[in-house]
């Protein structure tokens, strides 16, 4: 059994009540009820730390499986940078595409170009911005999400640009629609993505338009396949290929944008940071917020450690393959391959904002007075100063001040607390098969209902 | 009605506590989150009570913010024990500051607080006697929907 969230999955079957989930959502968006996960759609930001924090894997991204893929004429992989750095050194760049040629798709669409774009498209809008700062890159989109959600007076400054994977989408079903003269609606363009964030994003744009993707494959799922036509063909063709493909990948940019930094660096802003990690992120917008953080033009984040290198959906270490990553854009830097001139040729000033301006996503309001509200904030206060405060998660929330702050919505009852009941006690021994003085184990081994 | 205390807290400060500087802005900022008020209100009182827990933390050797929510407002008194201000016209000035070089180094004393609490607030006033302290009375409209 399973409930469905977006792009998130909860598979009951295999949750053993671990509250690695509760204590990894960096949202609060997690509960462990009545021996179920259960997750807050309006609060969660598809970031995935519960994916991957779950040590059973009862958490699984909802991504676009292979076979919705057949239903496109002409199948385009649009490529997340941050697929180049999972494979073993031996394999280049170049094999992956043909490797990705090999597995069924009929072309893949180099997002080289589309980098520059986007990076030239927010060089213009710094220049011309007059509004609140820091601006806040819009690649990452659970940032786009948290600041909808949580910061709604910062949607403004969220860049209003189109990633490249979008740009990029929208491009490679023009040209092949033209190539080939079909509709683009038969060119599939189709997202590997190393996080369900960008699937969700495919789903559902944070600017409520149609995105120009049509689905989002994660890396995880294609890597098999994509790893045993990539050896096969080295084996048959004997030869070793050069890294890049001609014409292909002639952009350092590009490839940087799957790690911290990447973006920033190739802005030579000088007011910039880079932060990764919703703690982080959120600790530091809050502080912009209120004015602490000032002087800075432009914030650049990443919800994963280390860009988007560091996907949950990604499949070797991010270390490594950051490592990796970061030869193959030495490589091509030695190559040394101008895009100015290119971009020059085909840049539309304009062209890229977002087609509908960000709004952002109000989380409903209860139909309460002021008077009630501040009665509830007073009643957590008072519940909180009897709470152990060791947020050991076991009444199901994520600490001791979510709890108070439940209970004081009527979400959870005092009595969840173990400490404050001992039936909550002998409730947990039972759903953990733990023989206390009065508990028996009964052998087996999944979470049951009180 | 108006007038009415819906909620009161006073939160101490301490003089040259960087390190916990901003947490009382933090805890208002809860506190008025959990009472349903509007988001752009909130952004508001957050840099007011900020910037003025900083005059105190930068300026004095302790101080206190009063916070008071009424159905119509939100109060807040923030007094310190401190130096005062000598001439408070040309300390709301832009760009003026008294804060020593030490403070400038770590980019305090621009000169802005003063000047962005007035501008944060819908009523300000400011008290000062030189050699025994500073109080600012800051009032911001919350403007809440009453269902």
């Amino acid at each position: 059994m399973s409930t469905f969230l977006h792009v998130l999955e909860v598979v009951s079957d295999k949750c053993k009540g671990r509250l690695a989930c509760v204590r990894a959502c960096p949202t609060e968006a997690i509960r462990f009820r009545n021996g179920k996960v259960s997750i807050n759609p309006m609060k969660c930001i598809y970031c995935g730390d519960c994916i991957v924090a779950c040590p059973e894997g009862a958490i699984q991204a909802r991504t676009d499986p292979w076979e919705s893929v057949k239903d496109f004429e002409f199948k385009v992989a649009v490529v997340s940078p941050s697929l180049f750095g999972q494979f073993p050194r031996s394999i280049t760049p170049f094999d992956i595409v043909k490797g990705l040629l090999a597995i069924g798709f009929d072309a893949v669409y180099d997002l080289s170009l589309e980098s520059e774009i986007y990076n030239r498209a927010v060089q213009d809008y710094l220049a011309e911005y007059t509004g609140p700062l820091p601006l806040i890159s819009s690649n990452c989109p659970v940032i786009v999400r948290l600041v909808q959600v949580s910061y709604p007076d910062m949607v403004d400054q969220i860049i209003p640009l189109q990633p490249p994977r979008e740009i990029g989408g929208r491009e490679a079903k023009r040209k092949y629609s033209q190539r080939l003269g079909i509709p683009q609606s038969k060119v599939g363009a189709i997202y590997i993505t190393p996080c369900p964030a960008k699937t969700a994003s495919i789903k559902q744009p944070a600017e409520g338009v149609k995105s120009h993707l049509d689905l989002g494959l994660s890396i995880r799922d294609i890597y098999n396949p994509l790893l045993s036509a990539i050896t096969r063909n080295k084996k048959s063709s004997g030869v070793t290929n050069p890294v890049l493909p001609e014409s292909e990948l002639r952009s350092k940019l590009y490839l940087g944008l799957a790690l911290t930094g990447g973006l920033s660096y190739a802005l030579k802003q000088g007011r910039y940071i880079t932060v990764a990690q919703l703690p982080s992120i959120i600790k530091v917008i809050e502080d912009i917020e209120k004015g602490k953080i000032r002087s800075i033009d432009f914030l650049e984040c990443y919800s994963c450690m280390g860009g988007c290198i560091g996907g949950p959906l990604t499949v070797d270490d991010l270390f490594v393959a950051r490592s990796k990553l970061e030869k193959v854009i030495e490589m091509i830097g030695r190559e040394n391959r101008n895009m100015d001139e290119v971009v020059d040729q085909v840049y539309v000033k304009g062209d890229y904002f977002f087609e509908q301006p960000l709004k952002p996503r109000h989380i409903e309001p209860e139909d309460l007075s002021i008077t009630e509200q501040v009665q509830r904030v007073k009643t957590r206060e008072k519940f909180i100063s009897m709470l152990p405060g060791i947020d050991c998660a076991l009444c199901g929330c994520p600490s001791c001040s979510v709890f108070a702050n439940d209970v004081a919505g009527g979400e959870a009852s005092p009595k969840d607390c173990p400490l404050l009941s001992s039936e909550r006690l002998e409730s947990l021994r039972k759903i953990y098969k733990i023989s206390g003085e009065s508990g028996k184990t009964d052998g087996r081994n999944s979470p049951q209902e009180p | 009605m108006g007038d009415e205390v819906l909620y009161q807290k006073v939160f101490p400060v301490t003089g040259g506590d960087f390190d916990k500087a901003g947490e009382v802005s933090t805890q208002i900022k809860a506190i008025l989150k959990g009472s349903g008020i509007d988001s752009t209100v909130i952004r508001r009182v957050a840099i007011a009570s900020f910037e003025a827990e900083m005059n105190v933390v930068i300026h004095a050797d302790e101080g206190e913010v009063d916070f008071i929510l009424t159905p119509s407002d939100i109060c807040l008194v923030v007094s310190d024990r401190g130096p005062g201000i000598e001439d408070i016209e040309l300390a709301m000035q832009e760009g003026w500051s008294t804060a020593s070089d030490d403070m400038r180094e770590m980019g305090f004393g621009a000169g802005m607080g003063l000047p962005n609490i007035k501008k944060s607030c819908d009523a300000f006033e400011i008290e000062s006697e030189v050699g025994k302290g500073t109080t600012l009375h800051m009032v911001i409209n919350h403007n809440r929907h009453q269902p």
